[in-house]
């Protein structure tokens, strides 16, 4: 056991950790944030993203004394000031969820891409998501979100 | 599936993760992760410490050096993929880092990870309890391969996207350890860190790590990768085929065809090579060549889809290779 030591939502964050933890046990287990979810666990589905640096990775494959020093991003830390990031109120808006399992991992990649690319064509959104697995098949709604998402940042960096 | 009790060592140096790879016997470097964390979660390798590389700037360079372009081991498959020098000298190499495992698992994945990816058979990346039905096969210590019945050697497929390019582009590796006090390293052509063995694939030593890619840059060399898979956004290859060659006068000069995921190491397609060196692009020793580049392929039924589906699509998948690099399109 060891004391880890990252940001996590922005907060400056301390718990005990084994070396044997993964970021996802650590987020649910230990710090009680289920926002991130449990899918595959072995990295083929995509619902345990989070955001590291700002960057989406998955969190069943990455070791929690990984993370020492680093951002960690999860949905619970999306919303600013009790204000929801265009991206969830995108997805609220367009029903792009069904049993919301894949969701917050969609949501996750989508806000990550839209960071480094605001104005993505449809096809460079599919890419972006192609790791996010969605098993009730709404990849349309899921699209559209993202790119009405797109439409609200860039009126918002305008306005 | 929880991960069995570890050991995690976090080296501040590459000299320091060389000095407890040889101190520590079991020891196993961790890079991504995204291969090995697998494994370990499946109970398919044995627990040993694992040498953390994830903060060693020393394998995280990328850039021209003399008249190679130097990659090191820790530079994650989207940084390759997305380079401009690599997309604009070895696109073979940008593709097939493009095309492995899906986005997030890009940002994670490094390149040296994917040069030592395990190969990989539907018998064997299985849960334990799945594997419980039918015991141990050659890879997991039994007497019988479930793949290959009979067989006495194990045939798991080499599954990485990234070394047939490689190879296809001339590249060498470097390959580090502790010895004598200090850090050795010796320099060998990529093909030379494989060999067609499903349990001992990789011809490094228990203590040695690869630390950089070196490829010669070279003027006028024309390059693709394909790929076919299930799921074309993230599945491992079922079929690669790299090619490799520079066009004099409408005639291949130094061609070079490696293919992925027919055996347990990247082959070469040397009957084809011979017949395309020289002569002159045409649709009839186009297809030739393809039937050359099938017909030296023995793939065996441990992958989704039949060995004869996927040893035509190699055959599919050079044509199309070479003549996108001849025609442009």
């Amino acid at each position: 056991m060891r004391t880890l030591k990252f940001i996590l939502n922005g907060d400056p964050t301390e718990t005990g950790v084994n070396d044997g933890e993964t970021l996802l046990e650590v987020l649910r287990n230990r710090l009680g944030l289920t926002g991130t979810k449990q899918g595959c666990d072995q990295g083929e589905c995509g619902s345990c993203t989070v955001l590291i640096d700002g960057k989406p990775v998955l969190s069943c494959l990455t070791l929690a004394v990984r993370v020492e020093n680093r951002h960690v991003t999860t949905i619970e830390g999306l919303a600013e000031g009790g204000k929801l990031h265009p991206v969830q109120v995108s997805f609220h808006e367009k029903g792009a969820i069904q049993c919301g399992f894949c969701t917050p991992g969609m949501v996750l990649t989508a806000k990550a891409l839209l960071d480094r690319n605001p104005h993505p064509t449809r096809n460079e959104i599919k890419e972006a998501l192609a790791g996010n697995i969605c098993r009730c098949t709404g990849y349309k709604k899921i699209v559209e979100a993202v790119e009405q998402a797109a439409k609200m940042m860039a009126e918002k960096a305008d306005g | 599936m929880i991960l069995p009790e570890l050991d995690v060592r976090t080296p501040a140096s590459l000299s320091d993760a060389l000095q407890m790879m040889a101190e520590f016997p079991g020891a196993r470097p961790l890079a991504g992760g995204t291969d090995l964390l697998v494994l370990l979660k499946q109970r398919l390798l044995p627990v040993g410490p694992l040498i953390d590389l994830g903060r060693l700037a020393e394998l995280e360079t990328l850039g021209t050096v003399g008249e190679n372009l130097v990659i090191g081991a820790g530079v994650t498959l989207c940084e390759v993929g997305e380079n401009t020098l690599v997309r604009n000298l070895f696109p073979a190499l940008s593709e097939a880092a493009a095309a492995a495992a899906g986005p997030n698992l890009r940002n994670m994945g490094t390149i040296g990870g994917n040069l030592c990816l395990f190969p990989r058979c539907l018998y064997y990346n299985q849960s334990r309890f799945w594997r419980s039905t039918l015991g141990n096969c050659l890879k997991t210590g039994g007497e019988s391969c479930f793949a290959v019945p009979g067989s006495l050697r194990c045939y798991a497929c080499f599954s990485a996207d990234c070394p047939p390019p490689l190879i296809a582009l001339g590249a060498k590796v470097s390959v580090a350890r502790w010895c004598d006090g200090q850090v050795g390293s010796r320099l060998i052509p990529l093909e030379d860190l494989y060999r067609n063995d499903g349990v001992r694939p990789l011809t490094l030593n228990p203590d040695e790590l690869v630390t950089a890619i070196y490829l010669p840059v070279r003027e006028g060399l024309r390059s693709a990768y394909g790929k076919y898979r299930r799921r074309a956004s993230i599945d491992f290859p079922l079929a690669g085929v790299a090619v490799s060659f520079v066009l004099e006068e409408n005639r291949f000069k130094d061609i070079v065809v490696v293919l992925g995921a027919m055996a347990s190491a990247p082959i070469m397609a040397r009957e084809a090579m011979t017949l395309l060196e020289g002569r002159e692009y045409g649709k009839e020793v186009l297809e030739a060549a393809a039937e050359q580049v099938a017909r030296g392929t023995h793939p065996v039924r441990n992958q989704p889809g039949s060995p004869e589906h996927r040893r035509h699509m190699t055959r599919i998948l050079f044509r199309r290779m070479v003549a996108k690099l001849v025609t442009g399109d």
